[in-house]
């Protein structure tokens, strides 16, 4: 057996300036700081794991040998923010070559309106008696503090200002690769402070690449993705044009019979039937319905980017949908005919104008598919929403559907007739907390709703909770760099000053916690 | 007093102090004496009636134990028998010879694993450190 040096047993969360082992029993560690003033370059629940290839797993023997509560690991290590066993590192571990380790350290980031400024140092890590190097580069990004336009384009609106923090956002296992993110969040003051989601949101995102060994270290930063990217829109819908039902038009003859005047035929009293088949005009007033067609939209939202070996992936929560607005299946209903006096010289006259109604159905329907990408595992849900509008002597009642649930509203009028259902992102609540959402409804009334309440806490970690019209919200799980996981957490509407963190190791979330959550 | 009495005085002073000389040198003699004594037996060693072993049954092969050494940073005391004398000093850092570093569990973490170290005594006299290579199989083994 060969012999080498067992390292760092104490794994688990970090919260409140403890390590929670295995046994439950804690253990003191540095927690990494809340913050978002410039030289704090990770989020408070950010870590990166590093991998080191190779490495032989741990033996049943060394198992056995790992301190109570502890736990050895083989080839791997994570970053807990900033530091690595309780040493800050400000960065993170490149690994040049099976022998050769390097501690690339941000320093002196400094972000004006235009552009962000800061320094990488390189240093030998990990090995005792090598020659004492060290390299510092510069780096310039062109962009700096994030416009109202970027800041309200990642659902932070509630600004003073332009703001921005660069953070160290994700780090390849070799860290040969990093990715840096600029990040705005919600500055505004609020009462109390909690009552506004102030969780950052990254809306740039840049690679740096780390080459070569000693001397030949050289690092390269490229532009990732920017806001168009990260607020992708593949297809808008298209919905909207509607028309009117023409004014019934005169149908078939009834009867006829002949009209005389002092004894003298002067022409034939005609009644008539309304004609059953609408006519539609291009207009919008209130009693016009939705153009009947199939539009769609495309769109979703780049919460963070992994790593898939050395090749950066974006982690999207993507919603589309396909929506048809039918043909509606109306027709006149004739109440009472026209009748006409129609003389034989030419001339008409209108003895009654008569009443028709329209009866009838119209449905559209909206087939939503929400997707979470980029991650290990893909995952979706699927929703339908449905109104099925029925005309009955002019009066509207509309059947709505969400998936399974349903309820109907009459009384309503034409212009309730076929309205346009849909789900997309928006800024939710009070809080203003990223969101999806449906709403089922006519005019300004909802009836049926759906949210997806989706919470960028930190290292990947998209808290996602559910809510109805009815319903409050209820975290269901996490999206993450390995896909879905199931998780529970204390969600709350009104207090958005929670936490959440995703474990590269294992896997595990932590959702809605009332204080910073890290691992190690 | 008289010139008698004085020169008596001076003879007396005079004895005295020839007196003292005299035992000085002897007994500066004498150290010499039992110090090359000393180093004489130091050289030549007496014969000496090897004892006895009793005989042992055969127990196997020897368990494998970690070297170690004892460093003497007594003053130079070189005898010239051919022993070290401490201390022993490295004057070349890069004359270490090393196996391939042993790595911590995580990966993270090379610690050097000194092969060879080359050293000089207090007499200037070279002397070669070769250590076990601790990731080699374990001794003992068949």
């Amino acid at each position: 057996m060969s012999a080498r040096h067992l390292v760092w047993p104490w794994h688990g969360p970090v919260s409140s300036g403890q390590i929670t082992l295995s046994d439950d029993s804690t253990r003191a560690y540095p927690q990494p700081p809340d913050s978002t003033d410039p030289g704090v370059y990770t989020g408070p629940g950010d870590c990166h794991l590093i991998e080191v290839p190779d490495v032989p797993e741990i033996t049943a023997a060394e198992e056995a040998a790992a301190p109570a509560g502890g736990e050895w690991w083989a080839g791997k290590a994570i970053i807990t923010g900033r530091t690595l066993y309780g040493q800050q590192l400000d960065g993170w571990i490149y690994q040049s070559s099976p022998t050769k380790r390097w501690h690339v350290r941000l320093r002196d980031v400094v972000l004006t309106d235009d552009q962000t400024v800061g320094e990488f140092v390189v240093r030998p890590f990990g090995a005792w008696y090598q020659p004492l190097f060290e390299l510092t580069q510069g780096f310039v990004l062109p962009v700096g503090r994030a416009t109202y336009l970027q800041a309200s384009g990642v659902f932070a609106p509630i600004v003073t200002g332009r703001l921005g923090v660069l953070r160290l956002h994700s780090v390849s296992p070799s860290g040969q690769h990093a990715v840096l993110g600029l990040y705005a969040w919600q500055n505004a003051s609020s009462s109390p402070s909690s009552a506004l989601d102030r969780k950052p949101r990254p809306y740039h995102f840049w690679l740096v690449s780390v080459t070569g060994e000693d001397e030949d270290i050289a690092l390269t930063v490229t532009h990732l993705y920017g806001l168009t990217d990260i607020r992708e829109t593949l297809l808008s819908p298209s919905a909207g044009a509607r028309h009117v039902v023409d004014s019934p038009a005169r149908g078939t003859e009834m009867s006829r019979e002949p009209v005389y005047e002092e004894g003298e035929y002067i022409g034939d009293r005609v009644s008539y039937w309304f004609d059953e088949e609408p006519a539609y005009t291009p207009s919008v007033s209130a009693v016009s319905f939705p153009v009947p067609g199939t539009d769609g939209a495309d769109s979703s939202w780049m919460w963070g980017v992994r790593f898939d070996g050395e090749t950066p992936v974006p982690l999207r929560v993507r919603c589309a949908y396909s929506r048809t607005v039918q043909e509606p299946a109306f027709e006149w209903q004739t109440i009472s005919p026209i009748v006409r006096l129609e003389r034989t010289g030419g001339g008409i006259e209108v003895e009654d104008a008569g009443t028709a109604r329209l009866i009838g159905t119209a449905v559209s329907e909206t087939l939503v598919t929400i997707t979470g990408e980029g991650g290990a595992a893909t995952w979706s849900r699927s929703h339908t929403l449905r109104a099925e509008s029925t005309v009955e002597d002019s009066v509207v009642s509309n059947r709505y559907l969400l998936d399974a649930r349903e309820q109907t509203v009459g009384g309503l009028d034409h212009g309730d007739v076929s309205p346009l259902l849909s789900m997309g992102f928006i800024i939710y609540g009070a809080g203003n907390r990223p969101a999806l959402y449906a709403g089922v409804g006519h005019e300004t009334t909802t009836v049926l709703s759906l949210s997806y309440l989706l919470d960028p806490f930190a290292n990947g970690c998209l808290g996602v909770a559910q809510a109805t019209e009815t319903a409050g919200g209820a975290y269901q799980g996490a999206l993450t760099p390995q896909g879905w996981v199931v998780g529970s957490g204390n969600y709350s509407e009104t207090n958005l000053q929670r936490y959440g963190s995703y474990n590269p190791v294992t896997g595990d979330v932590s959702l809605g916690a009332l204080a910073p959550v890290n691992w190690i | 007093m008289t010139p008698s009495e004085r020169a008596s005085g001076i003879r007396g002073n005079l004895n005295a102090r020839s007196s003292g000389v005299r035992s000085r040198l002897a007994a500066r003699a004498q150290r010499l004496s039992e110090g090359l004594t000393r180093d004489l037996s130091a050289i030549i060693q007496p014969e000496r009636t090897q004892p006895t072993l009793r005989r042992e049954e055969a127990r196997g092969g020897i368990p494998s134990s970690r070297g170690y050494s004892q460093h003497n940073y007594q003053p130079g005391s070189s005898t010239g028998t051919g022993g070290i004398a401490g201390p022993l000093t490295e004057e070349d850092f890069s004359a270490r010879e090393y196996y391939d570093p042993m790595l911590s569990s995580d990966g993270l973490f090379a610690i050097p694993q000194i092969k060879k170290m080359v050293l000089k005594d207090a007499d200037g006299l070279e002397v070669v450190v070769e250590l076990a290579d601790p990731a080699a199989p374990a001794g003992g083994e068949p």
